[in-house]
């Protein structure tokens, strides 16, 4: 804790020393913009090049550094750079007409206390009231979501179904561990493939037979209690420790279920996959019916999976759980010397995370009969992380909404964008969405009055920091 | 096994050990002074790598170089993919990290810009050099220099480990005995103290970068010249270092040396035991063991104690 | 939950045998250095102690230690719980110690500023509370009813600081003042035998300080609720302190009734050097022939004038 503290404290003491250094005239900062324009624009024509060829190891760097197009980049860098630069004294002194002295003179010094007092001031009478907006408003959604598939043809309606809506449901789980705990889980397809496999054990359909068979419905729970048994074992001795090992633990326990699924030949199928996971189905009585090739009735059965958990998730936020993650997340020692067992809590989340992602093992091996270890590469787990950070850490229906939209967007992008380079545009993304908006499309309130403050020297914004106090022992 | 085949794998251990020695002290010295694991280290060293492809590639040796040749090409890979990783970290720092200190952004966000840097790079190097992995030009005839009782010792191995120990003697040195060690000393204690004390922490963390760099970047050649080049090469290596600097004790630079040996023996010795597909599981396995016993690593924490 | 009032004021509030928390020999060092050096403390039940002392001379570690926020490397820490039972509380963590019944305020505010002032409170009084995170997504009863009392209990407690009309506040824009308030109210909410305030008067304006004074002794005659006291505002110790222990340098100079510590020349000499000392004691104690009382010799002024 003291250390981040301490870090926080001396950002302002060096950038202000640095300043007191005289400057000569290309150590100008509208020269660094320059600079930095030009490095996008050059970086921009190497990003939007043709792909490496195989015999040639020269072949992208010359077709975009090499030619004549990084000239007309860079000259468009320059004009952009140019317009901006002698655009902006234009534009402040329209500014400084157009507002009045008096309001000039308080815009900076309330701005922020100002915004911060603003923010949220619901009391539980105005909450009861609006929750049957809520309610109303909800039950349209679903609705439309319900509609959706038959406006759409088949083939977005598998996307719908084996892009959008998993991924949204693994989203809704990471964002309990990183947008509620503030913890770093590198690993959570990890949690998702010990779903899958555990419906290809459980239907009969790996080389191990298992004791019995079950029902696709049935494995949901005993899925639910694997990965949070898995997740207890992993987070217990991690979490103890430092909030930031936990990813590179969780990026390791990752390659070891890989591996595993991979190299367990006798048990998993190894590369080759397990074939004909049974679908879902209902044989109760009159209830007769089964999940089969048509995605559209596991889009509803998603949308069933999803409400439950996000109703689930609502509750779970706005209860002293929810209070203890965010205590936790800004002052991991006051928590703790308020009684709050900071280690029990991060293990919740971790494990509730774990479990989500479980389910949606279960739902994925059961709709697509078929599961290899390459379903389950460690860039899933990076991915579903960036869909969380776009949409907004913490902000339920910004994770969605985001993961929603960035699910789609590579199926719509694909004729024009090669589909390798998607990670490529996705590591970009979370780099500019940390230095410009780390708090999402959509944020959370608390979150972003957290990372306001954090601006301002005051608190935490994760729960990283090292064991109250740092024991010195 | 047989007892006579220990020496077959330990002095490939010893090799691997080095090299990941070098990348682990990237991690840690990074970790050291801004608390940060640097997931985009494995990156430098993937850059340094194929840097050193680039320019060997450019200069064109023939198949079967002369020693003269040989000495060149090395002493021309080492210069470029040095500076190739250090101007990668530099950069890293100052696009992907600064900012966010600049703000007192949490350490959450620290990781996850690591994390889309790490992404980010690796997939423009697939995407430039394309996705199939290749090997380094020849440089040298990688001969056998002499037996260690009946064990023989080939000039790759060699000049990894000379190369690796050069380096983390020169490390020492500067950490130790120069003023900028002393800086990155101070920045790792007490921050705030040694920003006080007048120390340009700015000019200090991004120096720390560079080292750092230069080390990943020349390991990434080393690592080349032994192995094939992907863009994904960075990934179990990186991993594997950064478990070795937890393991030696974070911040201690020491201890990612030793923590960087351990690991490379342990793995080499890991294939003929429980198979080789299992090898990359052992860091895992003694990160974890580590980590539940001995949470500060072996020889403790902090960069300021290793002095 | 409701807040019991005790009326004490007619009978001894405080038993010396009854000692609700007991320090022998801790000591602490952090590397080289050392913070604490066989501290030695009790704190009787009821009573209100105050700890003083220089700058640097160990304070804070010591309610860290007795926090367990950090592990003095000797010595013991004993609770005693009202039934007499004893619990050590040396390399306990935080929050089982605060479980106990020892609860603490910071010396720089730490609140849970995003949230607000209600919430912060309410966050205390539901760590013992027993509803698992399965029966609040099911919305079960007992959940829905844990949360109306940790509601309860929340209001209850910021009527008792006064800090009624700002439930819904951010406790990032409370003033110095409420702030403070609302750390005491938040360390209250756990229920706890013994209150550890670190300066609680410290950048309060004069008013503030009254009202501070009343309080404090309002949480320990109406709740019966131990307190030790951190604090440089002499004025303030010299009034609602049962007892005073001075620490210098990590080790305990000097202990007893206000009076007593204030005519003590190792004191004075701590707080102002040693040759000031000898003046001072014999100015207070001409002073203390005169029956006069409230002469404050050790000031924080002083001390920051070294």
């Amino acid at each position: 804790m003291s250390t981040t503290t301490k870090e926080r404290d001396l950002a302002p003491t060096g950038s202000a020393l640095a300043r007191l250094r005289t400057k000569r005239w290309y150590q100008q900062p509208m020269f660094g913009r320059l600079v930095g324009t030009v490095a996008a624009a050059v970086l921009l024509d190497v990003m939007s090049g043709p792909q490496g060829s195989r015999e040639d190891v020269f072949f992208s760097l010359d077709k975009t550094l090499g030619s004549l197009r990084v000239v007309w980049w860079i000259i468009g860098a320059v004009a952009l750079w140019a317009i901006l630069e002698f655009a902006k004294p234009l534009y402040n002194r329209y500014l400084a007409a157009s507002v009045g002295p008096l309001e000039r003179f308080h815009a900076p010094v309330t701005g922020p206390v100002k915004g911060l007092i603003a923010q949220t001031r619901t009391t539980s009478a105005n909450l009861r009231r609006i929750l049957w907006v809520r309610i109303g408003f909800s039950a349209v959604v679903i609705g439309l979501l319900i509609l959706l598939p038959n406006v759409l043809s088949t083939f977005w309606n598998q996307v719908l179904v084996n892009e959008v809506a998993i991924y949204v449901l693994l989203a809704i789980g990471l964002n309990v561990v990183i947008g509620w705990a503030g913890l770093l889980d590198l690993g959570f397809i990890a949690f998702f493939a010990i779903g899958a496999y555990s419906t290809a054990y459980w239907t009969g359909a790996m080389p191990v037979e298992p004791p019995f068979t079950l029902n696709a419905f049935l494995v949901i729970p005993v899925a639910v209690g694997t990965c949070l048994l898995a997740g207890l074992l992993l987070g217990a001795p991690t979490l103890r420790l430092r909030g930031d090992y936990l990813a590179i633990v969780t990026l390791g326990f990752h390659e070891i279920i890989y591996l595993i699924a991979k190299n367990a030949d006798g048990f998993t199928n190894g590369p080759r996959g397990v074939q004909g996971i049974s679908n879902f189905g209902v044989h109760i009585g009159v209830l007769d019916y089964d999940w089969e090739l048509d995605p559209v009735p596991y889009w509803y059965l998603l949308i069933g999976i999803a409400t439950i958990l996000i109703i689930a998730f609502l509750r779970l936020e706005h209860s002293r759980v929810g209070r203890a993650w965010t205590a936790i997340r800004e002052d991991e020692v006051a928590a703790s010397a308020t009684g709050v067992p900071t280690v029990k809590f991060k293990l919740m989340a971790f494990a509730i995370g774990a479990s989500t992602s479980g389910i949606a093992g279960v739902v994925y091996a059961s709709k697509a009969r078929f599961i290899s270890p390459e379903s389950f590469l460690l860039l899933f787990s990076v991915l579903v992380v960036a869909y969380v950070i776009f949409g907004g850490m913490g902000s339920l229906w910004g994770v969605i909404i985001g993961t929603a939209f960035l699910a789609w967007l590579p199926q719509y992008m694909k004729d024009w964008v090669n589909p390798n380079d998607r990670f490529m545009y996705l590591g970009a993304l979370l780099i500019v969405m940390m230095i410009y908006r780390p708090q999402g499309l959509i944020p959370s309130v608390r979150r972003k009055r957290e990372l306001s403050m954090a601006k301002a020297g005051l608190g935490d914004a994760d729960a990283m920091s090292e064991p109250a106090g740092g024991r010195m022992t | 096994m047989q007892p006579d085949e220990i020496l077959d794998y330990l002095i490939p251990g010893i090799m691997l050990g080095a090299l990941y020695a070098v990348i682990a002290i990237g991690y840690t010295l990074v970790y050291g002074v801004l608390q940060l694991i640097n997931f985009a280290h494995s990156e430098v060293f993937m850059v340094g790598a194929y840097s050193a492809l680039l320019a060997l590639t450019w200069i064109d040796p023939s198949s079967n170089p002369t020693t003269f040749m040989s000495v060149l090409l090395v002493a021309a890979g080492l210069a470029v993919s040095g500076t190739a990783g250090a101007a990668t970290a530099f950069t890293l720092e100052k696009v992907a990290y600064r900012p966010l200190r600049r703000r007192n952004a949490p350490r959450l966000a620290f990781l996850i810009s690591a994390i889309g840097a790490s992404y980010f790079l690796q997939n423009l190097a697939g995407k430039l050099f394309g996705r199939d992995s290749r090997a380094l030009p020849t440089v040298f005839e990688n001969k056998k220099v002499f037996s260690v009782f009946g064990t023989q010792v080939t000039i790759l191995q060699l000049l990894i480990v000379c190369a690796a120990v050069l380096m983390m003697v020169g490390l020492d040195y500067l950490v130790n005995r120069t003023k900028l060690g002393l800086g990155i000393r101070a920045v790792a204690q007490d921050a705030e103290t040694a920003g006080l004390m007048g120390v340009d922490i700015d000019k200090v963390i991004s120096r720390t970068f560079i080292i750092g760099g230069f080390m990943g970047g020349i390991a990434g050649f080393l690592f080349g010249l032994h192995l094939q080049l992907s863009f994904t090469m960075g990934f179990l290596p990186g991993i594997t270092a950064f478990a070795a600097a937890v393991v030696g004790g974070v911040g201690n630079i020491r201890g990612a040396m030793m923590g960087g040996m351990l690991l490379g023996i342990v793995e080499s010795f890991s294939s003929p035991i429980f198979g080789e597909s299992w090898r990359y599981v052992s860091a895992f396995a003694v990160l974890v063991l580590v980590l539940m016993f001995r949470p500060t690593g072996i020889l403790g924490e902090r960069l300021g104690r290793s002095a | 939950m409701s807040i019991t009032t005790t009326k004490a004021d007619d009978r001894p509030r405080v038993d010396p045998e009854d000692q609700v928390m007991r320090v022998r020999g801790v000591t602490l060092r952090f590397g080289g250095l050392v913070g604490l050096s066989d501290v030695a403390l009790d704190l009787h039940r009821g009573e209100i102690l105050a700890v003083i002392g220089p700058n640097g001379a160990g304070k804070t570690s010591l309610f860290n230690s007795l926090t367990g926020m950090y592990v003095p490397q000797e010595g013991s820490i004993v609770l005693r719980d009202r039934a007499g039972g004893e619990h050590s509380l040396k390399g306990r963590k935080p929050h089982l110690v605060n479980r106990l019944g020892v609860a603490r305020t910071f010396q720089n505010i730490r609140l849970f500023g995003a949230l607000t002032a209600l919430e912060n409170v309410k966050i205390a009084a539901e760590t013992r509370q027993k509803a698992g995170p399965v029966s609040i997504m099911l919305g079960l009863p007992n959940a829905r009813r844990e949360d109306r009392e940790s509601d309860r209990r929340a209001l209850e407690l910021l009527h008792f600081v006064g800090l009624d009309g700002l439930l819904n506040e951010l406790a990032a824009s409370l003033s110095y003042g409420q702030q403070r308030s609302l750390e005491i109210a938040r360390a209250l909410a756990t229920d706890p035998q013994v209150l550890l305030l670190d300066e609680p008067a410290a950048g309060t304006n004069p008013t503030e300080k009254l009202d501070l004074e009343v309080l404090i002794r309002r949480i320990n005659r109406e709740l019966g609720i131990s307190v030790l006291l951190i604090e440089h505002d002499m004025r303030l110790v010299m009034s609602v302190a049962d007892r005073v222990t001075v620490l210098n340098f990590g080790k305990v100079i000097a202990s007893g009734s206000p009076a007593e510590v204030q005519r003590n020349p190792e004191v004075v000499a701590a707080y102002l050097g040693a040759e000031m000392a000898a003046e001072m004691v014999a100015a207070s104690d001409a002073e203390a022939a005169d029956g006069s009382d409230g002469t404050v010799p050790a000031q924080r002024d002083g001390e920051e004038q070294r």
